[in-house]
């Protein structure tokens, strides 16, 4: 139970991609074509350079504090109250963030997989791995990452290639009918559901990861795979599907496997992304959970994140049953004051820990360079 | 727990504090009394006074464990020629002047290879007791401990755990002696060290270490012993005993020290840098540190080639994946997910269903303990009746209870497929951990359907890449990946292609071999020459 | 319904509890019964279907002047 982890680059490396690929192969074709018809894939791919650009950003920060992370930064930067009233409130977004993945889970389940069983149970057994999961510790959860991502790789390929013989490519004509401000809107979405939250990541970045790090594979290139994924699975699910079908499904790339039939010998495949659906999120969602913990521990000067690890996973499940009064609330909600809430959290706040950050070390180089100068 | 505990280990060293002597007497007649007396007159040590040398004037006492001893040699090489074989020869005077019967004895008289001279009391009754014959004399507060070892012992046969079809067909047997020269018979390297050192208060179980200095990890030998030093017990009846003391985790289903009977095994384990436990009286020999993947190789898998090898450890996983979660996923599609099955099947399969009065999951509980209850009565009968059970039940009991309509025929198939996949292990320790798990995922199965053998598969995956055994990365080389390791995990690579040992558990000395492909010169193909590897 | 809610709850206390006391320091279970008191207290709150408002409508009412003013 020694909490000083080391994961390595391989291992960091895939945890961001699942935590990009996460939610969104399920929920991204919906949003995206909700927002910008059957332009939305379009702006899935321009996610990709907005993102590597903040990813790049985000790097720059953290290369300032190497042996710090994002919470410890918080402290040496803003001071030790308002530091750590940012640090409780990184928790709060964390929390609010895993109860409504959690939420997302259940309600998937339910709906689809599992009719009879309440949504409470489903939480509760999805939690109890999370916790299993943490409970041992980060280097578990990303070994656990190396052995499962083979398969979950496997598995998307497999419905994308099963997916290519219904593929209809009228369903994308003509491209940019609406012009560029609709697929700026869903490129907007897509941002904030999968790459503005991967500031939660710089609780793990640089402190808990074997340096020598080459950027672009630690960072960059697990990032763009995971959205290369994304793009893949909402253009096909376009393709296949039309786009009115798509954006009035919740969860329309199930909808996809469920259409798949390859010379009748393999049907009902949809179990098949369910399962990598599931192992993708199990991933998101504990590293989410894990930063939430982690900012808790450091808002209250906690010795070990293990100490409210059950409790707060109480508190998870507890959320995740009332985040969302209804789907009406639900999907008002992600469609505006979900941008604003992680634009604050993933833009603003790591904006202004650059600025003041810089800010700070410019004093304190100007003020030695006065006193070698007394001297 | 704690003054249990505490309380015990008062009252035994209490116990052996009584009384003890810790050197020999001067008096031959002393020592026998009280060696004697201490034994508690037991009938399996004979004690034999005798007078040596050409007026008879030595007085001797000679004590030995019937049974323990080899007969002929004390009375050839101690008896005859301390009582016949001295008096008939004269000394002369620059041989016989010695200050002590003792000196003459030890330097003239005793024609043994492995002796020694012992002073300590508690040392006689060890040697004693193992085995060896103690000479004591008259007005000497030493004794001669002589190796006269030799008793009944099974002989080296073939495996009865492991057997293969090609490779070789020797076991390891239950006397230590045995076992290390059947590894030296394999490795003949000055750097294959074997370390011995008894264990248990009271059983003195001589457990050795076995190990190749300088390919062995020393970080790892040096855990190994810490931790049999730590070990304070009263007794080692077998491997296992010492299994269950070092290992990494005692909560976990998964056995993180290797366990076999086959001396090839054991070599090739410590070519690649581990380290073997070999207990006296047990044939199995434990080998730290042990990964997940080990269970799944076979000592026929290097043996065979390595195309074929390749298919059959793939069978192997397959069969883990089959005999965890078949009976599971059975319970999971006929409870949740009818949807899933395609039609035609799902119509016979409710059709066979229908007469069965039970859910899924009691109808699979059911199968399942009964075809636990059969194997573990299978295993314990006597050899005579157990072929008489195994007919009762795959016969009578499977083919009556689904005419009976107590189960369906398609759980027979299931059960049967799960019986036989757990067998394919090629480790039976692993199997037991494997029939555990099913019944927990059969619970998950029942209640959350296949959304429940999901998350259970992930929470056995996350416990399985929180072990470590002796350090070293349960699953290592799959989680933390290393990619020259994955020669050996799926795939077995040809002879050629295995040039490197494992990584994880060796450090230092990697490079195992540098033979190229073997190129014939009549097919030369110039694209696919290998270039030689470098040594480092 | 409410013995296996309660019974589960207090299983689940005694089990970390006891994990932690043996672990760590005193403090920290001090710390630990603080907060799994409060997430029992909200758990039951939710089980006698208390109106417990989403907190996702605070937030809303946060952003409400910031994205009204966005919008036009």
């Amino acid at each position: 139970m020694n909490n000083q982890v080391k994961l390595n680059q391989r291992q960091f490396g895939l945890l961001v991609m699942l935590f990009v690929i996460g939610t969104s192969i399920l929920l991204t074709p919906s949003s995206a074509t909700g927002a910008a018809k059957h332009d939305g894939w379009i702006g899935v791919i321009l996610v990709l350079p907005i993102g590597l650009l903040y990813l790049w950003c985000l790097n720059r920060i953290s290369s300032k504090y190497p042996d710090c992370n994002l919470l410890e930064i918080n402290e040496e930067v803003f001071g030790k109250w308002l530091g750590r009233f940012l640090s409780f409130s990184i928790g709060f977004f964390g929390m609010i963030t895993s109860a409504t993945v959690l939420y997302i889970i259940g309600d998937f389940m339910a709906m689809n997989i599992l009719h009879s069983t309440p949504t409470v149970y489903i939480n509760m057994l999805f939690m109890a791995v999370i916790i299993t999961g943490l409970f041992y510790g980060l280097e578990t959860i990303a070994r656990t990452a190396e052995i499962f991502v083979p398969w979950i790789l496997v598995l998307l390929v497999f419905i994308i290639l099963a997916s290519l013989p219904n593929i209809n490519l009228h369903h994308v004509r003509p491209i940019l009918e609406e012009g560029i401000t609709p697929v700026l809107s869903a490129t907007l979405f897509e941002l904030s559901n999968s790459t503005l939250t991967l500031f939660i990541l710089l609780i793990i970045y640089p402190k808990l990861v074997n340096k020598n790090s080459k950027l672009s594979k630690t960072l960059f290139r697990p990032y763009a795979i995971g959205i290369f994924f994304t793009t893949c699975i909402t253009f096909i699910t376009i393709t296949v599907l039309g786009d009115t079908l798509t954006s009035i499904q919740s969860v329309p790339t199930y909808m996809l496997a469920k259409n798949i039939q390859l010379e009748g010998m393999i049907e009902r495949v949809e179990v098949v992304l369910a399962i990598s659906w599931i192992l993708t999120v199990f991933f998101k969602l504990s590293l989410y959970f894990y930063g939430t913990l982690q900012a808790f521990t450091h808002a209250f000067h906690i010795t070990n994140y293990r100490l409210i690890l059950v409790p707060m996973a109480i508190v998870c499940i507890c959320l995740s049953l009332i985040v969302y009064p209804n789907v009406l609330f639900a999907s008002e909600w992600d469609s505006t004051t979900w941008i604003a809430f992680s634009v604050t959290f993933g833009g603003v706040y790591p904006l202004l820990l650059w600025i003041v950050s810089t800010i700070r070390t410019r004093l304190s180089w100007s003020k030695s360079e006065e006193t070698t100068n007394d001297k | 727990m704690f003054k249990w505990k505490k309380l015990f280990q008062k009252k035994e060293h209490s116990e052996q504090g009584k009384e003890s002597v810790p050197y020999l007497y001067n008096a031959l007649q002393k020592n026998m009394d009280y060696i004697k007396q201490t034994l508690g007159g037991s009938t399996d040590v004979v004690f034999r006074n005798f007078h040596a040398g050409e007026d008879g004037s030595i007085k001797l006492g000679l004590i030995f464990t019937d049974g323990l001893v080899k007969d002929d040699f004390i009375h050839d090489y101690i008896l005859k020629t301390l009582m016949s074989e001295i008096r008939e020869t004269t000394f002369k005077h620059s041989v016989t002047k010695h200050n002590s019967n003792f000196d003459l004895l030890r330097k003239y008289a005793l024609t043994n290879a492995e002796m020694e001279v012992i002073e300590e009391m508690d040392k006689v009754f060890n040697h004693l007791l193992s085995g060896k014959t103690i000479l004591l004399l008259d007005d000497c507060s030493k004794a001669f401990s002589i190796d006269s070892r030799g008793w009944e012992a099974r002989k080296v046969e073939e495996p009865s755990s492991q057997a293969v079809v090609r490779g070789p067909k020797e076991g390891f047997t239950e006397t230590l002696r045995t076992n290390t020269a059947l590894l030296r018979r394999r490795i003949k390297d000055p750097n294959l060290w074997i370390k011995s050192k008894p264990i248990g208060t009271k059983t003195q179980t001589d457990v050795a270490v076995a190990y190749m200095n300088g390919i062995a990890s020393d970080e790892i030998v040096k855990e190994v012993y810490k931790r049999l030093n730590k070990i304070d017990v009263d007794s080692i009846l077998d491997s296992g005993y010492i299994e269950e003391l070092i290992q990494d985790e005692t909560y976990s289903p998964f056995p993180t020290v290797y366990n076999t009977e086959r001396p090839d095994s054991i070599a090739a384990g410590l070519l690649e840098g581990r380290i073997a436990i070999i207990v006296d009286g047990s044939p199995f020999v434990l080998l730290v540190p042990a990964l997940f993947i080990q269970f799944f190789q076979s000592a026929e898998d290097y043996y065979q080639r390595a195309d074929f090898a390749t298919l059959v450890r793939i069978i192997r996983y397959l069969s883990f994946f089959l005999a965890l979660l078949t009976p599971s996923a059975y319970i999971a599609l006929t409870t949740y997910h009818q949807e899933m099955i395609p039609t035609s099947l799902l119509i016979s399969l409710s059709s066979q269903r229908e007469g069965v009065p039970f859910p899924a999951f009691v109808e699979a509980l059911i199968m399942e303990l009964t075809f636990e209850i059969l194997r573990e009565a299978g295993v314990r009968l006597p050899k005579a009746v157990g072929s008489a059970i195994s007919i009762v039940g795959a016969l009578v009991l499977g083919q009556a209870a689904v005419e009976a309509g107590l189960v369906s025929s398609a759980m027979v198939i299931v059960v049967s497929l799960t019986a036989i996949s757990s067998f394919v292990s090629p480790s039976f320790n692993f199997a037991i951990s494997i029939r555990m798990l099913r019944f927990g995922f059969m619970v998950l199965a029942a209640t959350f359907g296949l959304y429940g053998i999901l998350l259970g598969v992930i929470a056995m995956v996350l416990h399985l890449t929180s072990l470590r055994s002796f350090g070293v990365p349960y699953m290592s080389p799959m989680a933390p990946y290393v990619k020259s390791d994955q020669k050996d995990v799926i795939l077995r690579f040809p002879r050629w292609g295995l040039f490197s040992r494992p990584r994880l558990i060796n450090q230092t000395n990697i490079i195992r071999e540098d033979t190229s492909k073997p190129e014939p010169t009549s097919t030369k193909r110039k694209f696919f020459k290998r270039k030689g590897r470098k040594k480092k | 319904m409410w013995l296996l809610l309660s019974l589960s709850l207090i299983t689940i206390a005694i089990i970390n509890g006891k994990h932690i006391y043996k672990t760590y320091e005193k403090k920290d279970l001090v710390v630990f019964s603080l907060v799994y008191f409060l997430s029992t207290i909200f758990a039951i709150a939710l089980f006698l279907e208390l109106p417990i408002p989403s907190p996702l409508k605070g937030i809303t009412f946060i952003y409400q002047p910031l994205l009204q003013l966005l919008s036009m």
